[in-house]
Formats: structure tokens, sequence, C-alpha cells
């Protein structure tokens, strides 16, 4: 198939996505879609973020879950998610919160156009915090394995205009990190992210954080269990 | 190559004790490894937190036991949960759960091995952490709380005696509060809802409701802005106490128990 043909192919599958509604938000129920807060004080808020799956191009499916900390520590898992001729996911999380974030997909099944292999994985996440990392279970493109734990920023070659980038890390101007599992570019025109963290930095090497909440329990005395200190965050218990 | 007789001979002295130790006393002194957890398999187990499921991981040894107090564990950094000694791994457990560090209570111990109580659905899911390993510290809890449904009534231990009882607010008929042995997993200063300023989420999770909220279906403690929940079972499943009580409440350690009945 000519490189034109399959590019038009790949184009035709989804804009009969498109024609369908394309424009994806999360079924009634889904965890709370927060829009992605920028690093602006030093307080630690919103900084830390995270969510499990971004699309954008012909088809956008809005970050989800997606948490940030500006209300403290937070936490969002939806079962699963099917985006129409693009995506399959299920157990999706994002957490955020004490310096930390992490994202994570289970059991993905990606179909990246006409003719184009699909990307399965029995698992992804990111995390940033503790330290900058993302990994892949079982994950293979069309038949190919892809690393479990890739070095940052490993291109996969793929013939076309299918870019695909394992354990993706982006350094931002305000010094906050990004790391995403897997970044997806079929032909320019669509764009996926599978579980992406970003963190403030300082966190990774347990130097000074940016004033995030501190985790660490005080030390027992006399070996007796520690008073908790309440710590900002947000669940939704039931009532 | 001359051997230094006198060293070698305490050293194999030694390992024919520990031998006949081992052949004499049964499992209590075999050594248990744990099963190698690749990063692949890592990549793959569930989380233990509130949001978690886990498959496969044994049931509390025993959830009726009552308001115990006893020893409660800390991760400082994430730690494999196996299914037992030297069993499958079934789980992680972070350091953190809900920006609280984690602590869970221990209900048994065996050969380097503790099992602990998992914050994960389902209810009274237990795992075995591998103590050899490192990585944790233990502390002696003297609390307990009891959560008696019928007589709508929350009482707090320290050592066996009672320092506080009161009326409480329960489970509604369609949303009942699970019956079991839960343990606070965290403390909260919530941030978005206002019914009460302070959160204790517990292990269990309501069995009516997968979800509530943007939660897992959470089971808590927590007070609420009016007296109309004292001696009713109106919530959708948590426990709701009069402020007197939350303020006890919020000074007992996590991890630890509130049997419900």
């Amino acid at each position: 198939m000519s490189r034109k043909k399959a590019v038009a192919g790949g184009l035709g599958v989804l804009s009969a996505a498109l024609v369908a509604g394309a424009v994806l938000t999360p079924a009634a129920g889904a965890a709370e879609v927060r829009p992605q807060s920028k690093a602006t004080t030093s307080g630690g808020s919103g900084v830390d973020s995270a969510y499990a799956v971004s699309a954008s191009g012909l088809l956008k499916v809005n970050p989800t879950p997606a948490v940030d900390d500006s209300d403290g520590y937070s936490e969002a898992s939806l079962a699963e998610l099917t985006v129409p001729t693009l995506a399959q996911l299920r157990v999706l999380t994002a957490r955020a919160g004490s310096g930390q974030a992490r994202a994570s997909v289970a059991d993905l099944s990606v179909g990246l156009g006409l003719g184009r292999p699909a990307l399965t994985a029995s698992a992804v996440e990111a995390q940033c915090g503790v330290k900058t990392s993302s990994s892949l279970a079982k994950a293979k493109l069309g038949t190919v394995p892809l690393d479990v734990q890739a070095p940052p920023n490993t291109a996969v070659a793929v013939p076309g205009l299918l870019s695909v980038v394992l354990n993706k890390q982006v350094t931002h101007q305000d010094g906050t990190v990004t790391v995403t599992a897997i970044s997806i570019n079929v032909d320019g025109i669509q764009k996926l992210d599978l579980a992406t963290a970003t963190c403030a930095p300082g966190g990774e090497s347990g130097g000074p954080t940016s004033s995030s909440q501190p985790v660490s329990s005080p030390a027992p005395v006399g070996g007796k269990a520690p008073t908790p200190t309440p710590v900002r965050a947000h669940l939704d218990v039931t009532g | 190559m001359w051997i230094n007789s006198r060293r070698l001979l305490p050293a194999v002295g030694t390992t024919i004790i520990a031998l006949m130790i081992g052949a004499c006393s049964g499992d209590n002194s075999r050594v248990v490894v744990p099963a190698a957890v690749g990063p692949e398999d890592l990549t793959t187990l569930p989380e233990a937190d509130t949001f978690g499921t886990v498959s496969g991981a044994p049931t509390d040894p025993a959830p009726n036991s009552g308001a115990v107090a006893g020893k409660v564990f800390h991760p400082q950094a994430e730690m494999i949960v196996y299914a037992g000694p030297g069993g499958n791994p079934i789980a992680k457990l972070p350091a953190v759960q809900m920006g609280s560090p984690t602590w869970v209570p221990v209900v048994s111990e065996q050969n380097g091995w503790a099992e602990i109580l998992l914050p994960t659905r389902p209810n009274a899911s237990a795992g075995w952490v591998h103590e050899d390993s490192g990585g944790f510290e233990t502390a002696r809890n003297d609390y307990s709380i009891k959560v008696d449904r019928a007589a709508f009534t929350l009482e707090i231990f320290d050592a066996g005696k009672s320092i506080g009882k009161w009326r409480i607010g329960t489970g509604s008929a369609a949303h009942p509060t699970p019956a079991g042995r839960a343990y606070i997993i965290a403390s909260i200063a919530e941030t978005r809802n206002t019914y009460s300023p302070i959160v204790l989420p517990l292990s269990y999770h309501s069995n009516s409701l997968e979800t509530f909220g943007g939660g897992p279906g959470t089971v808590g403690l927590h007070t609420w802005p009016n007296d109309s929940f004292v001696g009713k079972p109106s919530s959708d499943g948590c426990v709701r106490v009069p402020k007197d009580a939350l303020d006890q409440l919020v000074k007992v350690p996590l991890g630890t128990i509130v049997d419900i009945t």
C-alpha cells in the first residue's frame, strides 16, 4: 500500500469516528476531570498531577481520570473507557499529592488506523516524585514486544508517519517534569498519551521539595504508634 | 591453602545446631524467601490503596475477633504484598494512603513474614509482607474501636479500657455500614466536602455501592453538621459521630482496628 493510501486509510477510520461524534468526555458517573493547572506558586498546589489517558486531534479525549494536588492529595479511578475506533482501556487510575504523582492503565488495546499494528499491553504506569519512571507490562506493537523499562524518550522505529515514544520525559521551563509511559502520534493528526504524571522538581532526590506536604511519620516514641497528623486531601467517602 | 580451623569449627557447629533446631521445631525456623518479582510483574500488580481491588488475597484470618489492639506496620517505600510466606505476589503496598503515611495492622507473624490487613476491595483482604527484607517500621498500638450498629454506639478503648462511648449514626438499610474488622487508613483534612473538617477513611468499602461521588465507595468515620444522624441508619455507609467523638478519634493511630458488628 502506498504511503498516501495508508495515510488516507488511517484518516478514513478516524474521520468515520468523527462523524459519529468524536469529541469524547468520560461517561457520566466517571471520575471528575479537572483541567491541568499550571504550576504558578511554590505552594505545591496543583503542581503534582496525573492522568491515565489523553487524546487530541481528530478524536479528542480530555485527560481521564485527571487529578492534581491543588486541593491536597487526590486520587481517581475508572473501571474502563472505550474510545470507539481508537482505544479500549481498563482500570485507569491517577493520583497526585505529597510531592508524588502516578497514573496507570491496565489491559489496553489501541487501534492506530487501517493497516497499522495495534498497540496492546497488560499494564502501563508512569510515576514521579519518588523516582521519575514508567514501565510497560506485556506491551506489543503488533507482534513486536516493547521494552518493560525503556530509557527516557525511547523512540520505537515504525514505518510511515507513526511515532511512538516510550517513557517520554519532558522538563518544562518551570522545572516540573512530565513523564508519559507511551506517547503516540499518528500522521500528525491524532495524538494519544497513556499514563502521564507531572511533579515539581526536587522530589526525586529526596532533597527539599516545593513545600508539598511531607509524608514522613513522626518517629514512634518508645515504640508506641504515633498520633496522626491530618493531611490535606479529598476523598468522597460514603457519607 | 590452610583453613583456619578455629574459625571454621564454630561456623560448622552453628550450622549443625541450626539444622537440628530446624528438624525439631518444624516450620518456625525455616527461612522462606519471597517469590521473585520481575519488572513486568511489578507493573501489573494492583496498588494496595482504597481505590485498589486485589484478587487472590487471603481473607483476614480472624475477622470476628473483636476490637483488639496490636502491632502496626509502616512501609518506608512501596512494598510487595504476597498471598502467603513464599507465595505469589498479589499487590504493591505504597508508603502513602491518601496523603497519610501508610500504617496497617499486623494480624499474624511467621518466620520473618507479617500478615497485614489491606485497604483494598474486597473487604477483609489480607496479605503477607517479608519483614526480613527491611524497609519498614513497626509500633505498638494500644487503641481499638468498637462500633455496634444495632445499638448505634461507638466506643474507643485504650489498652482494653474504655475511654469514651458515643451514640452514632450508621448506614441505611439500602446502604448499610459493612460488618467486620476494618481499620483507619488515613487522617484527611477534607478540602472539598464540608460536612466534616476531618474524615477518617476505613479499610472497608460499601457492599452496595461500587463507587460514591468520585471515590470507590470507601466507608469512613466523620462528623455531621447537625444531630440528625444520632441513633439513625441514614448515611450511605459511613459511621457518623458527634464532634466530640471525632475530637478523640483523630488522636488514635492509623491502623487502629475498628470492629464493626
